[in-house]
């Protein structure tokens, strides 16, 4: 099966920002969506791999669509500081700086494509959506330079959820 | 809750800490509400065009993390969410808005 290519939605984002004369509105909106979906389709595959291993077989699919974006975006703010009680028997977990790096990417970078998709008075400058895909980029390097097992830890927190 | 004065204040030290001196044009924070209706900070990170490329080059990363870090250590825990802005892009018209 033809999973999502984080590296070619991180292509396409710069492909847009490198428009001739000054770039659109429309082109930087779309980069910084682009970028935000390229950590997210990598999120997703790692989490979908872990539980499923043929690609092909729609056991797969439906692993693939547990990620959403609100639950990614709580569990990323989080993980900022010691995780709370909320998270049952990972309360007080403490996940080190490759992951705290990657989570507060996230945050960052879905408020962004929320913006970019929409709020339309939002205005972009080709240096933020510049910054956004650069940020993505080094969100994917850190999520897997991360040690296995906090990454493990970081699957598991968004495929179940906490029972207290 | 810590003030927005307070708030600017962490921000521009670890700006300054993450970059070359004289990089910062200005920083402006305010209160705002995240796309779930969480409460976040907005920061407005003016910039010298000159200051880019070691933005790019990986202090951005390190002033998001160093900021959130500094903000809870300081009693604040909405996340900070960064905009930058460089003064020349500030400068330029618009070129492409709808009618």
């Amino acid at each position: 099966m033809p999973i999502p290519d984080p590296e070619h939605y991180f292509d396409q984002a710069e492909k847009l920002t490198r428009a001739v004369g000054a770039p659109r509105q429309a082109d930087l909106r779309r980069a910084i969506s682009a970028a935000y979906y390229g950590v997210f389709h990598a999120v997703a595959t790692a989490a979908a791999d872990r539980w499923w291993k043929q690609r092909r077989e729609p056991e797969y699919a439906f692993a693939y669509r547990q990620i959403d974006h609100g639950r990614l975006k709580s569990i990323c703010n989080a993980m900022r500081a010691p995780l709370g009680k909320e998270y049952g028997r990972l309360a007080g977990k403490v996940f080190g700086p490759e992951l705290k790096r990657f989570a507060a990417l996230v945050v960052q970078l879905q408020e962004s494509r929320h913006e970019a998709d929409y709020d339309p008075i939002a205005k972009f400058y080709a240096f933020k959506v510049g910054a956004a895909v650069t940020n993505a980029r080094n969100a994917t390097s850190l999520f897997w330079q991360a040690p296995a097992d906090e990454r493990l830890t970081f699957l598991t927190l968004l495929m179940f959820k906490s029972r207290t | 809750m810590a003030e927005l004065l307070e708030i600017e204040r962490i921000a521009r030290e670890v700006v300054n800490a993450n970059t070359v001196p004289g990089t910062i044009v200005s920083i402006g924070a305010k209160d705002g509400v995240g796309w779930d209706g969480d409460p976040l900070i907005r920061l407005s990170v003016v910039i010298t065009p000159e200051a880019q490329s070691n933005l790019l080059s990986g202090a951005s990363v390190n002033i998001l993390t160093g900021l959130s870090d500094a903000l809870i250590a300081a009693g604040e825990d909405r996340f900070p969410m960064i905009d930058y802005t460089t003064t020349t892009e500030l400068a330029e018209e618009d070129a492409d808005t709808g009618p």
